[in-house]
């Protein structure tokens, strides 16, 4: 019972890398969800591609309990699916002029 | 067999850290370089030859070799197709054929100008400083201005807040009170001419820029430059000292701080009493005079001093005449 706080902290420091690990990756997961929503994997292949990648890459690492890495390849992919997001409004206007410009251009 | 999956184990083991982090560069470089056309072209490619090669940058630096090599070796793969995939002509995608990948460009349709102004953004800017006056017609095309002037700004060289198509002077700084020229001071007297009565004539800003005739003001004396006179034996003022004195009075007036003290001093001729009492009543008449004149009376003290103070010889009518004199000391200005 003496060394039940010291086990307590023990246990706190030994689960704080797969916490924080964990969290990453939901939140990568979430940002994914939503992107994904929105089909950026059609309009914003190369974030949404390397997101993805990097988001696999993280559970790999963390299955491995290289849980600074994986934190580190979660942290990425989400920002990845964020800059995804961010790119699918303005690239689904671009390419619906460019289309629309190169059937002018052929017809011509 | 067995040899084989050793000896590629042994090969494996010997692949070092840094080999595998300059693989991993070179894809990154290729990536970097190409990223618009792969963009366009093969992104998912592009993203999958980065993606590995961070895994294998990763793998390495944590020892596990077998899988930084199987990364690194995708991420090549990758990479490698997406380069070749992205050669064509098309992956540039740059309808309005200015240069600029349409992915990049602001106005696909209309090709940027290149007029060294805002050339990144693909777009023409056909009036860059927006003065509406057209770059083609503006002389100055990256400054605003009015058409007047070519569409050039308006300089102020002279920089004293006119424009110079307002400035008289536009090269010479001055006051907008006199249309931008400069005040001129002929006879450099700090008084601009403008102000001075007398532009061509040195004199004290007090006097209106003109010199006093009949007098000099020195650090302690009011100096004349002629003697004060008076009737023979007598304390009475000649009028021929009235234009003096009221010279002395003007100068007072223009310096109305001046405390001064007007002596009164006599020759040897007659008795010291007498004359002590002739040189006060002088002084007294100076002072009432300048008085009357309108200076107050707390400014002026009169001191007689009689025979006591010469300055020149008193054997001599020459050096007597010097000795009878009124002299005016400025006791604080």
């Amino acid at each position: 019972m003496r060394f039940l706080p010291f086990l307590l902290f023990f246990m706190l420091v030994v689960s704080c890398g797969p916490i924080v690990t964990t969290t990453a990756i939901s939140r990568a997961e979430e940002e994914r969800r939503t992107a994904l929503a929105i089909d950026a994997h059609i309009w914003s292949p190369y974030e949404f591609t390397k997101g993805d990648l990097l988001l696999s890459f993280a559970k790999d690492k963390q299955g491995s309990s290289d849980f600074t890495n994986a934190r580190q390849l979660a942290e990425e992919a989400q920002s990845l699916f964020k800059e995804a997001k961010r790119k699918v409004s303005e690239n689904r206007v671009r390419r619906r002029l460019f289309e629309t410009l190169y059937k002018q251009e052929k017809a011509q | 067999m067995r040899r084989w999956i050793v000896f590629f184990g042994l090969m494996a083991g010997c692949v070092t850290t840094s080999t595998i982090d300059m693989r991993a560069s070179k894809v990154k470089e290729i990536c970097d370089r190409e990223h618009e056309r792969m963009e366009v072209c093969t992104p998912v490619e592009m993203a999958r030859a980065e993606a590995y090669a961070e895994l294998a940058r990763l793998e390495s630096r944590a020892g596990r070799s077998f899988t930084a090599v199987s990364a690194i070796e995708k991420a090549e793969q990758f990479a490698k197709e997406a380069y070749a995939q992205s050669r064509g002509k098309e992956c540039i995608g740059d309808f309005d054929g200015d240069g600029i990948p349409d992915m990049k460009d602001q106005c696909p349709r209309e090709p940027e100008d290149f007029d060294s102004f805002q050339d990144e953004d693909g777009c023409p800017d056909l009036d860059n400083d927006l003065d509406t006056i057209p770059d083609s017609e503006d002389a100055c095309p990256n400054e605003k201005g009015p058409r007047s002037n070519k569409g050039c700004p308006v300089k102020d060289q002279d920089g004293d807040g006119i424009p110079d198509d307002q400035d008289r002077c536009p090269f010479e700084f001055g006051p907008i009170e006199k249309q931008g020229c400069p005040l001129r001071d002929s006879d450099k007297d700090g008084v601009p001419d403008d102000e001075d009565q007398c532009p061509d004539q040195p004199g004290p800003k007090e006097n209106k820029g003109c010199p006093y005739k009949m007098i000099e003001i020195t650090d302690t004396m009011i100096v004349l430059k002629q003697k004060v006179f008076f009737a023979f034996g007598k304390a009475t003022i000649d009028p021929r000292s009235y234009p003096l004195l009221d010279e002395i009075a003007q100068a007072l007036k223009d310096h109305p701080t001046f405390v001064v003290r007007i002596e009164g001093h006599t020759d040897n001729v007659g008795s010291e009493r007498r004359n002590l009492k002739l040189s006060q009543d002088r002084a007294e008449a100076v002072r009432n005079y300048l008085i009357r004149k309108g200076i107050e009376p707390h400014r002026l003290k009169a001191v007689g001093y009689g025979e006591s103070r010469p300055i020149d010889d008193n054997s001599t009518p020459e050096g007597r005449a010097v000795n009878r004199r009124v002299e005016f000391h400025i006791e604080s200005r």
